[in-house]
């Protein structure tokens, strides 16, 4: 084994150091926080550079024993030694570059980083490198098998890659286009379905070429072209049509159980960190990268609310509301309540996770913004647009103007206490005390402090009860 | 033996030129044909997915595996050229003006068409980004360029670095061919590769293999090696001034009082001037070269944090705006530059833990998301650690914080950190998966 290692690294010397060189580059520069325990997201194209390395690698790894079949017949090797060496070949450089970069990471990181930096987080972080190369090495080492030399390799993976493309046309252009699903299928199912037709075929394609070549590895000195070539197919091409099949036909229930997993997307939580509302993505399980781009909307997601301190989750109030909306926007006021309203509608919605209710607030317009709410925590000011007919000058005619209002909340009733149209230059409001808003205009230094007093009676509530729910 | 050896009919001057041209033609085609078929096809192929969502990247990569089926096919048919020439006797003596022509140019439209094909797949694939034109000529010579940089390698270099050479060129050229105006630049390799060619030749010819090898290295590098693109590699931030990232100012969540230089720190000192827009209030006062606001401990008290280049410690100091107080507040260890390269900071509540984002790098150009670290400053013990390394953060907001007794959460982006054992971690479905 080791003078099959060494004949390796002899022929194919050139191919490792630079696979090696793109490898250790990647886990430097783009890997390098998988080393400390941290998820890496490759967004550079530079990504793809070891892969097809390792692709070409493989793709030459069977040419000199095809070229000079006496040497192997000369020598007491079996096929399964000669496969061995060339497979631990590919291991050593897969896994030798990103250790060596993880090494790297550790001597040349500032020490107060180091401590992320622990034995078992740089050997996951460097497998997790490795392995995805190693496979790659393994489809071209595949397809190295048929035709010799390396340009018969990759001719070969991609003749393979043909039918595969021309399905994935097929599928997308015929099968997906309202005879399979039908137009009635929601978008979510067919996305799914999609999905699952496409992997089906690529995994055909990888475990067919794969399967075929390791298959003739064994005979791969002793046969002709033409036979390795029939060889290859007679195994490529039922895998890769019953993987692609089974992809397409395979129900809903179990794609979504194989190929998606749950990712939070956002987390809205309280200002003390008791509660939060936690949206959830179903996105595609991706096994080479982490893209930033994985449209992960379109297979559905799912809010809920949870309790931090156990993770319970709790129930979402049952009130109308649009919760698939991108612009919801959840507030909260305090830990005890929520606010959430969606852009551009007239209504607003105070949400309390602790029981489970909520209170719908209809309102004269738009909300544009939500203020700080009183010391005492019973009243909200908010900004709202709203319109109104105005006459044009000169004319019979009228228009729809819009201007700007602040109006305030009474919490605990839902009710709106008072409004008042404002400037549109209006950031600047707090409250004075608990029942008197001041606001100055933001363009001018020299404005006026103002005070709004709000004037009409609360209703009472008990020190001691909890907040109402009508 | 080479006496009683038959000559060739080229050489009895009994073969016409235009049979031998021929030939040479009919021998292009049967070796070029199948790579012609496969590169033409692929990309066509693809043309019914153009339009489908969740295929991002997948033109990109057909035309990576054209080029680089491109890329094989050059350096192979240039490596058997070479050997031929070299060690065996051709069946058919080609002068070498024919094989030159033969070499380069002949086969040129193998490319050229597979250009074809790839560029009439990216208008399929961006339609509304690229222009017609620009992007059909794009894809051939970026092809075109790819096969001669190779074709002009083999020889002198052998087949694996000419191919190496060549997949890099196709990674640089896929990044180029997504802009418009870039056939200059393709037809600069273009024009640069087919000299180094015939440079080689007249360097191979007269023996000078070394020399011929340097020559075409050093003409084929000053395609790659503009002074633009050595400027891009030398460090450009001017030392003088304070990083981009660094905090200059921080407010109330209300934004109704808010710190900020009142004059650029790189004059050499810290002038802050605090600013309560409720009652007008605004105050300066010029602190120690290097001093950072860090945030509010009250309305009217903003902690200031001091750290030298090359110092390890940061020190710590209060002041009361109102009433012009600055109280040392005693120190914290970091690392060098910590303060600097920070680029927001969050004070807990109690005022016991401290924030900082220290931004790396942004997403992509000019992009509104960073890669970022986060530290964790207990005030308390005076030190700060790195709680959690390449967080994906926004530029324009502070990280959304809640803090509780034992833990700190950064809303929005599923970040905690356990103020224990100063350790982050996103947060997971598994966190959330109990029901009651």
């Amino acid at each position: 084994m080791k003078r099959l290692l060494w004949k390796e690294f002899r022929e194919r010397g050139w191919w490792a150091l630079a696979w090696a060189l793109a490898i250790l580059g990647i886990s430097l520069f783009s890997h390098g926080q998988s080393f400390y325990g941290e998820q890496t997201m490759l967004t550079s194209p530079l990504q793809a550079l070891p892969l097809i390395l390792g692709l070409l690698a493989g793709a030459g790894a069977y040419s000199s024993e095809l070229a000079r079949s006496h040497s192997v017949f000369s020598r007491p090797i079996t096929p399964r030694t000669l496969l061995a060496a060339k497979l631990l070949f590919a291991a050593i450089v897969c896994l030798g570059a990103p250790l060596l970069a993880a090494v790297i990471t550790w001597c040349v990181a500032p020490e107060p980083y180091r401590h992320l930096a622990t034995p078992s987080n740089m050997l996951l972080g460097a497998l997790g490198v490795a392995w995805k190369y190693w496979l790659v090495y393994l489809l071209g080492l595949s397809c190295s098998v048929v035709v010799p030399s390396l340009a018969g390799g990759i001719l070969t993976l991609a003749a393979a890659l043909l039918p595969l493309i021309a399905a994935l046309a097929l599928v997308d252009l015929y099968l997906f286009s309202g005879y399979v699903q039908g137009s009635s299928a929601s978008v979510i199912t067919e996305n799914l379905h999609r999905y699952a037709g496409r992997s089906g075929w690529v995994f055909g394609a990888w475990l067919g070429i794969t399967i075929a070549g390791l298959s003739i590895t064994r005979f791969a000195v002793v046969l002709s072209n033409d036979e390795r070539i029939k060889r290859f197919t007679i195994v490529f091409l039922p895998l890769f049509l019953i993987c692609g099949i089974a992809g397409m036909l395979m129900p809903s229930r179990v794609a979504a159980r194989l190929f998606l997993h749950r990712e939070i997307g956002w987390t809205h939580i309280s200002p003390k960190g008791q509660y939060a509302l936690v949206t959830e993505f179903r996105r595609p399980i991706n096994i080479v990268l982490r893209s930033l781009d994985n449209p992960g909307a379109s297979f559905g997601h799912a809010r809920y609310l949870v309790r931090m301190n156990d993770g319970m989750r709790l129930s979402l109030p049952n009130i109308d509301f649009e919760w698939w909306r991108w612009n919801l926007d959840w507030n909260w006021i305090t830990d005890e309540i929520a606010c959430a309203y969606v852009l551009n509608k007239e209504r607003l919605y105070l949400i309390y996770p602790g029981s489970g209710e909520s209170r719908e607030v209809s309102l004269p317009g738009k909300v544009i913004k939500l203020h700080t709410v009183s010391p005492d925590g019973r009243l909200l000011p908010l900004e709202i647009r709203s319109e109104r007919k105005v006459p044009i000058p000169k004319t019979s005619l009228t228009a729809w103007k819009p201007y700007r209002q602040l109006i305030t909340i009474d919490i605990p009733t839902g009710q709106i206490l008072d409004e008042r149209e404002v400037s549109p230059n209006l950031p600047y409001i707090w409250w004075h005390d608990n029942r008197t808003l001041a606001y100055r205009n933001s363009l001018s230094r020299k404005s006026e402090t103002q005070y709004w007093r709000i004037r009409k009676k609360l209703t009472p509530i008990p020190l001691d009860a909890t907040m109402p729910i009508q | 033996m080479e006496a009683t050896r038959m000559r060739h009919p080229i050489e009895q001057d009994r073969f016409p030129t235009y049979r031998l041209w021929g030939r040479l033609l009919w021998k292009e085609w049967r070796e070029g044909r199948p790579i012609l078929a496969v590169g033409v096809a692929l990309p066509l192929l693809t043309l019914p997915m153009s339009k489908r969502e969740g295929m991002t990247g997948f033109d990109y990569s057909v035309m990576g595996l054209v080029g680089i089926l491109l890329v094989l096919w050059a350096a192979d048919r240039a490596r058997r050229i070479g050997m031929d020439r070299g060690q065996v006797r051709q069946a058919l003596p080609i002068p070498a003006p024919a094989r030159w022509i033969f070499m380069h140019l002949v086969p040129l439209l193998v490319p050229a068409l597979i250009g074809v094909a790839v560029g009439v797949m990216m208008i399929a694939w961006h339609p509304e980004s690229v222009a017609f034109k620009a992007t059909l000529m794009a894809a051939i010579f970026y092809l075109l360029s790819t096969f001669l940089l190779v074709t002009a390698l083999t020889p002198s270099l052998s087949m694996i670095p000419a191919v190496i050479a060549g997949i890099l060129w196709l990674f640089v050229g896929l990044d180029l061919v997504r802009w418009e105006n870039v056939t200059p630049q393709f037809m600069k390799v273009i024009l640069l590769s087919l000299v180094a060619s015939l440079l080689w030749e007249a360097f191979s010819r007269a023996g000078w293999v070394w020399t011929g090898r340097a020559v075409v290295i050093v003409l084929l590098l000053t395609a790659f090696v503009t002074p633009d693109a050595v400027r891009s590699l030398l460090p450009h931030r001017d030392p003088s001034q304070p990083p981009s990232y660094s905090i200059d100012s921080i407010s109330t969540e209300d934004h109704l009082i808010s710190v900020e230089f009142s004059s650029p720190e790189s004059l050499g000192r810290s002038m802050l001037s605090y600013n309560d827009r409720r009652d007008n209030f605004e105050h300066g006062r010029e602190f120690p070269y290097f001093t950072r606001p860090l945030g509010f401990i009250a309305e009217d008290r903003v902690l200031l944090g001091r750290q030298a280049p090359d110092k390890r410690d940061i020190h710590l100091s209060v002041w009361n705006a109102r009433t012009d107080e600055v109280r040392e507040e005693g120190g914290l260890m970091a690392m060098k530059g910590l303060l600097a390269a920070a680029g927001s900071s969050e004070l807990s509540p109690d005022g016991h833990y401290l924030l900082l984002v220290k931004p790396k790098k942004e997403l992509y150009p000019n992009s509104p998301q960073f890669w970022g670290n986060l530290w964790m400053a207990d005030l308390k013990r005076g030190r700060a650690v790195p709680v959690m390394a390449n967080v994906l953060l926004l530029a324009w907001e502070n990280p959304p914080a809640a803090w509780t007794l034992d833990r700190l959460y950064l809303s929005g982006y599923g970040i905690q950190v356990d103020l224990r054992t100063m350790r982050g971690s996103y947060l997971t479905p598994a966190h959330f998966g109990r029901t009651p």
